[in-house]
């Protein structure tokens, strides 16, 4: 299932943290960065989508 | 000669003749009396400053709590009924004025308060940004316009349902329960449901403060955003609502970020996570021209222990070597090569070497 911008957003403040918190460890950085670039790129692609769909509902809301 | 009737036939034939001359009577006036007997039957008159007429209903027809003073325009059947007399059988109030839809308001307020339909326990987050929204307005309207408008300007890749109901008059209320009840019945829900409208009177708005769309807001399982009317404009749909906006616009502005404002997030993101990289770079590289210089202090150490140990062990090898003995004026004395421990071991005219520290000398025994 695909995560949420919001989900994304988390992740992706999780991560700058963890890049600003003491216990950094070099080998998993490169990991890290790499995920954090990832979701920026997916979040940028989703903040360019421009079209909204809009559907007109058909069924009428008259009272029965 | 006029036909003499019994008061069944005189009642039957007055009620052909109201209903052929009035199928259906609309009257505004004021309410006195006002009583509801075993939760289903509404009784009151309907008054003016010289007149009052006896009208009855069922409760069914009561959107708004109604209290005597408040004045309510009727749509009405006048019956003559053969024990209680002359009355209006009500199909329809409406509340007329608006001190009186201010005041019925108050009263739902209440009661609806009470129950704690709008009690900031039961508010929910709404998913942000939603990826479908049921929209539910008038596409006529302002109020959708300037939705959709700020909505697409902020926002995009979202699916939007949008359920054209009427927003004021007789069929507001129903349309817009049976527009929230359907999105509620459907087996893919939306995320959440929007409801809108423009400012208007509060003859206008009073759709948004009936029980039956108050209550049908605050029992959706979807999480709901009202907005309606202007700022000022509070209905009771909004108070029962999870999150209440301002104004239509304002309504957009709260569902979904700014794509700008979000593309310069990232853009902060982005550099704070190459300031980070850079810096962990850098302190890593720090941490190994560290241990390098310490090493290298180690080894010198180390060297240095080596050489003063090598050094000491020199001086102790200098004290006990035959040379050093010999500088202190010790000598040796050889005989044809030999080292003479004994003074027997020599004979006059012997020739003996005598080894000094500088030299070494030869000398006959005597």
């Amino acid at each position: 299932m695909q995560k949420s911008s919001q989900e994304l957003q988390d992740e992706l403040d999780q991560l700058i943290a963890w890049f600003g918190s003491d216990q950094v460890d070099i080998d998993q950085a490169e990991k890290k960065y790499k995920e954090a670039l990832a979701i920026m790129r997916e979040l940028s692609a989703r903040i360019e989508k421009t079209e909204n769909t809009i559907t007109k509902l058909k069924q009428s809301f008259e009272k029965e | 000669m006029l036909p003499i009737l019994s008061p069944s036939d005189f009642i039957a034939l007055t009620n052909q003749t109201l209903e052929f001359a009035y199928p259906s009577v609309q009257i505004e006036g004021e309410v006195l009396n006002f009583k509801v007997s075993r939760n289903k039957w509404v009784y009151f008159d309907i008054a003016d400053a010289t007149a009052k007429i006896r009208c009855f209903g069922t409760v069914y027809l009561l959107q708004t709590p109604i209290e005597d003073g408040m004045r309510v325009r009727l749509t009405a059947v006048p019956r003559l009924h053969p024990q209680f007399g002359f009355s209006l059988n009500l199909q329809l109030i409406e509340l007329s004025g608006e001190g009186s839809i201010k005041k019925a308001s108050d009263l739902l307020h209440e009661k609806l308060d009470k129950e704690g339909l709008f009690a900031a326990e039961r508010k929910r987050p709404l998913p942000y940004p939603p990826k479908r929204i049921c929209l539910i307005t008038s596409e006529e309207s302002a109020a959708y316009r300037d939705f959709i408008k700020v909505l697409n300007a902020r926002y995009g890749g979202m699916e939007i349902l949008v359920a054209n109901v009427q927003v004021q008059g007789e069929s507001a209320p129903g349309q817009i329960v049976q527009a929230i009840e359907w999105c509620n019945k459907q087996a893919d829900i939306p995320d959440v449901l929007v409801i809108v409208r423009g400012g208007g009177s509060a003859d206008d708005l009073q759709a948004f403060s009936t029980e039956t769309v108050t209550r049908a807001v605050a029992a959706s399982r979807i999480p709901t955003l009202v907005a309606i009317g202007h700022e000022v404009d509070i209905s009771l749909a909004e108070l029962a609502a999870d999150q209440r906006a301002s104004t239509p616009s304002n309504a957009a502005e709260l569902l979904v970020p700014d794509r700008q404002e979000l593309r310069r997030n990232i853009q902060r993101q982005s550099q704070a996570l190459h300031e980070a990289a850079e810096s962990l770079v850098h302190s890593a590289r720090r941490d190994v021209a560290y241990a390098y210089e310490e090493m290298n202090r180690e080894l010198a150490h180390t060297i240095e222990r080596a050489k003063e140990y090598i050094a000491a062990q020199t001086r102790t090898l200098d004290a006990l070597s035959p040379q050093a003995v010999l500088r202190r004026g010790y000598a040796v004395v050889r005989k044809d090569g030999l080292v003479v421990r004994s003074a027997s071991q020599t004979r006059k005219g012997d020739i003996m070497t005598i080894q000094f520290a500088d030299d070494q000398i030869k000398t006959e025994v005597q």
